[in-house]
């Protein structure tokens, strides 16, 4: 059956890409909530079902408009503290994630892809009502609300809400949006939150403001507190008299009538001064424990830009979870959960003191860059970066006219006003280049954010306990490399959980701590980003790998005697290395790891790894920022110059023809006890051979080239120089292109060859001159020994 | 990128605006929809393994274009370069390539009814590059269909690397 939907054409594209991050937001809150309910996080949620039912309706979507909406009520259900526990659905509501998934598929394939959908729905709403049902009933249970939240009625209420008009619908959800703000920045964990965040919604939802500069201050008594009531009251007066007061909740006469809580919270009015002078006099009232300040929707500080450290966020059980948008640092980290029993206390203690500048603004910031972001299609970011490309060329070629100019004329004021413009004009054009550079920079949170899923589902299937740590996901990069680098990635986080860490009851045997983990970092390093997947589980013995290449007969005895410890650990890249048997003996990862390494190599990256036994295995893999712009050599080759990337150069050398050696008709050069086929670089190319060209020294000009290990020596006519280019594709007109990467614009405006050094050397015609280079060396070792 | 052109071409209807352009005194027609410039003939960085009719790549303003040797792909007798060489970039439905002809002479409106099916006799086995013929006076104007043009050359790149 062919499915139809009420779209545009073309529109179907951006619905997919809008649902989906929808759908991205709403997994990730899940995984977040999974371990704790926070405020924040399940606003966000709900919001995001809100929005993604309300695109599945608009199109015509029905069984994803039904589905959303039963996850949305659920999710209402948390939101009001009618359920505070989102373990026990986790896995149905994960099970929603990928049937959405697949119906947003369906708007482009136009036919039905699964039927799951109306038993999810109905599940769902099976769950919610019967979830509610027992909730009513054992209300005498300490649910989390119950605790200080002295409201019923709208906040309750607002959770599962179809069909309310518009305008409250708008209201409520402006009301959301600042409850989870000011949620965010007291956050003290769930609980508290679930109590506040009611009251601020109430409390936003009984008062809409107009568009002055709002504050919302959340007031907490000593528990242990006699005078509860009177305090309270204390606080609200003293708010009403500076006449700033909006409104509080509880009331006042609800505070009077004796209602039993060590909360108040109070929306005001008023210029930052005043409100920062009656926090202070709030603050000094007797047993309040604590004031903090936030602004409402409307920011009232100035926006201050706060250096903010790498996010680090953790997922799995044992550790609370961190509140969204809270960073966290290492040591509090490695200090584990009596860290966050500190971090709470000086949380209070924070609190008592005067708001800092950034937790008034941050609300602000937040809401301010939801306002600025804009969708724009990469194929014009790619024209814009051509057209700067193109405009860096005619930088250089404007400075040098201006500098001819300028000998011409001699000190002549027209020179001196060509070579200053031109300055100019170079400065910018270096600075737009810069920016749009930046523009196709992405934070590699993209590739990072589906590591807690797979983390959750493999952990679950293999029985074992793991949390994963993201460190640095805000790190930038080209979104060329992003694209690339999600596989390897996942490789790795798979490998590291199968065979890198150990069951629960070994790692209790072992005295280690449970749950293991798994970390994944990212940071900039050297102008090249640095990824690392570690965990802390059986690492890999140096000895074991040893017998296991002995064994597979990858090295000889002696060999393998003779490799360092370090280098031992390097195998498992080696193609060829690994077989299950070997991994389950030498307890290794080695699935696929060569696979691993080449992946990355043909992105100009590399890898390493290092292991302690016992303690755990580090891979990490160092890859350029990006792989539009690289590092190349430019040599001349017959009519045309040609860049061979750097990272696939070894060396260059000139050297006498006579000193090359010949084997079976081909070239190869003896280096350092390796024999190397020797090739012209146009010939290895593709065009007809020629003799080597020599220089009018008579030298051969030489470029050693390597690529997984395979090595061999390019001829060329001569050496240009190393210069930064911008790869740009071929077209597919010019046939088949082995051994070509693509083409370059150069400074003077011509074309350059980007050689593919990797596809050059598999492909190559010089196949049969590394078999004779094969059979010279062993002539050679035989000669040695 | 540009709008396709309408069937029936660029102009009013039931005209065609055309390029003409020589080669080996035959002339051959482009429409214009499909033609983005005209330049003059530059240094060509020639392309390993291409089909010999593909001489290679151009900058166009930091794009990378192909070039294709319009009397190479018609089998005729390739030229030197000249003065009046020119290398038309057009764009097909698949790609943009540079088409080197031996000069570009005008471009005008061509009645639709002018257009005759191409004879057997001159399309050979190559009819898929050919449109149609016109009649222009005591001029014959052999129009080309550019996509064909392309999809033949990818199979001829094909084959050539196999």
């Amino acid at each position: 059956m062919r499915l139809t939907f009420d779209l545009q054409p073309g529109d179907d594209r951006l619905f997919t890409d809008e649902s989906l991050e929808q759908i991205e937001r709403i997994e990730q809150g899940l995984l977040e909530l999974e371990h704790g309910v926070d405020t924040g996080v399940v606003n966000e949620v709900f919001r995001a079902a809100h929005t993604l039912k309300g695109s599945a309706a608009t199109i015509g979507h029905r069984r994803m408009t039904d589905l959303t909406h039963a996850m949305e009520d659920l999710f209402g259900a948390f939101r009001s503290g009618t359920l505070y526990e989102v373990k026990p659905f986790a896995d149905v509501l994960l099970a929603t994630i990928d049937v959405l998934r697949a119906l947003v598929a369906e708007v482009q394939e136009g036919e039905i892809l699964t039927d799951a959908p109306e038993t999810l729905t109905k599940e769902l709403r099976d769950l919610l009502s019967s979830a509610t049902a027992s909730a009513m009933a054992g209300s005498s249970a300490p649910a989390p609300t119950a605790r200080s939240s002295p409201v019923s009625g709208p906040a309750r209420a607002a959770g599962p809400r179809s069909s309310a008009d518009s305008a409250a619908d708008r209201r409520a959800e402006e009301a959301d949006e600042a409850a989870a703000a000011v949620a965010e920045e007291t956050a003290e964990g769930g609980i508290i939150n679930l109590a506040i965040a009611p009251l601020i919604h109430r409390l936003l939802v009984e008062a809409p403001g107009g568009y002055e500069p709002r504050s919302i201050f959340v007031c907490r008594v000593d528990p242990i507190s006699e005078w509860q009531s009177v305090r309270l009251l204390q606080l609200a007066l003293e708010a009403e008299e500076t006449g700033g007061l909006i409104a509080s909740a509880p009331t006042r006469d609800e505070i009077e009538s004796g209602l039993g809580t060590t909360l108040l919270v109070m929306l005001l009015r008023g210029p930052p001064a005043e409100l920062l002078e009656l926090r202070k006099r709030l603050a000094a009232i007797d047993e309040v424990v604590s004031v903090d300040g936030v602004a409402a929707p409307l920011s009232i500080g100035e926006i201050g830009v706060a250096e903010v450290p790498l996010s680090v966020d953790v997922y799995g059980p044992g550790e609370p979870v961190a509140p969204l948008g809270s960073a966290r640092t290492d040591d509090q980290l490695a200090a584990g959960p009596a860290a966050s029993e500190r971090r709470q206390a000086d949380l209070g203690a924070e609190a008592r003191g005067l708001p800092t500048r950034e937790r008034l603004t941050v609300a602000g910031d937040r809401l301010k860059a939801a306002q600025q972001t804009i969708r724009i299609d990469v194929t014009r970011l790619d024209e814009l970066m051509d057209l700067v490309g193109e405009l860096v060329v005619h930088k250089t070629r404007l400075q040098q006219s201006a500098q001819l100019l300028a000998t011409r004329l001699g000190d002549d004021p027209l020179a001196r006003q060509a070579d200053e413009d031109s300055q100019q004009f170079a400065r910018i054009a270096g600075q737009l280049q810069d920016q749009v550079t930046g523009l196709r920079m992405l934070p590699i949170e993209t590739v990072f954010n589906r590591f807690p899923r797979v983390v959750r589902d493999i952990a679950a299937r293999l029985n074992k306990e793991v949390q994963l740590v993201i460190e640095g996901k805000e790190t930038e990069l080209d979104r060329s490399v992003l694209e690339e680098v999600g596989d390897p990635l996942g490789h790795l986080v798979r490998n590291a959980l199968d065979h890198g860490l150990e069951t629960p009851d070994e790692r209790r045997a072992l005295g280690k701590p449970l749950p293991a983990t798994v970390r994944l970092t990212a940071r900039h390093a050297d102008g090249r980003i640095l990824i690392t997947v570690e965990d802390d589980g059986r690492g890999m013995d140096p000895n074991a790998l040893r017998r296991a290449v002995v064994e597979k007969g990858l090295m000889t005895r002696d060999q393998a005697e003779m490799t360092s410890d370090a280098d031992m650990l390097r195998v498992i890249f080696m193609p060829g290395f690994s077989t299950a048997k070997v991994v389950t003996e030498v307890s290794g990862r080695g699935v696929g790891m060569d696979v691993v390494r080449s992946n990355i190599e043909r992105l100009g990256g590399w890898v390493d790894v290092t292991s302690t036994p016992g303690q755990g295995t580090c891979v990490s893999l160092s890859l350029p920022l990006t792989l539009a712009i690289i590092g190349a050599l430019l040599v001349k080759c017959g009519t045309r110059v040609c860049a061979l990337p750097l990272t696939g150069v070894v060396e260059t050398l000139r050297i006498e023809p006579k000193s090359l050696g010949r084997v079976r008709g081909h070239n190869v050069l003896t280096l350092r006890n390796r024999v190397i086929p020797v090739e012209q670089l146009d010939s290895a190319l593709g065009d007809p051979p020629r003799p080597l060209v020599t220089n009018d020294r008579g030298f051969v000009n030489l470029v050693v080239v390597r690529s997984r290990g395979a090595e061999m020596a390019l001829a060329v006519d001569a050496f240009v120089g190393q210069h930064e280019i911008v790869l740009k594709a071929l077209s597919e007109v010019t046939g088949q292109r082995a051994g070509l990467a693509g083409a370059t614009v150069m400074a003077d405006g011509a074309v350059g060859l980007v050689v593919d050094i990797a596809a050059l050397l598999e492909h190559s015609s010089s196949r049969a001159a590394a078999a004779a280079a094969e059979a010279a060396a062993a002539k050679l070792k035989r000669r040695v020994a | 990128m540009a709008e396709k052109p309408v069937s029936g071409g660029s102009g009013r209807s039931g005209e065609l605006q055309i390029v003409i352009c020589e080669l080996a005194d035959e002339h051959y027609g482009l429409d214009i929809a499909r033609v983005f410039e005209i330049i003059r003939h530059q240094p060509i960085t020639a392309v390993p393994r291409a089909p010999s009719f593909v001489k290679g790549v151009i900058n166009l303003r930091g794009r990378i274009i192909p070039v294709v040797d319009l009397r190479d792909r018609f089998g005729m007798a390739t030229a030197e370069p000249t003065k009046e060489t020119r290398i038309v970039v057009a764009e097909s439905s698949a790609t943009r390539v540079g088409l080197i002809v031996d000069s570009v002479s005008e471009v005008l409106m061509l009645p639709l009814d002018a257009v005759e099916p191409t004879p057997e006799v001159a399309a050979g086995a190559d009819a898929e590059y050919l449109r149609g013929i016109a009649k222009l006076g005591d001029r014959l104007v052999l129009l080309l269909e550019l996509d064909g043009l392309f999809a033949l050359e990818e199979q001829s790149a094909l084959a050539g690397a196999a």
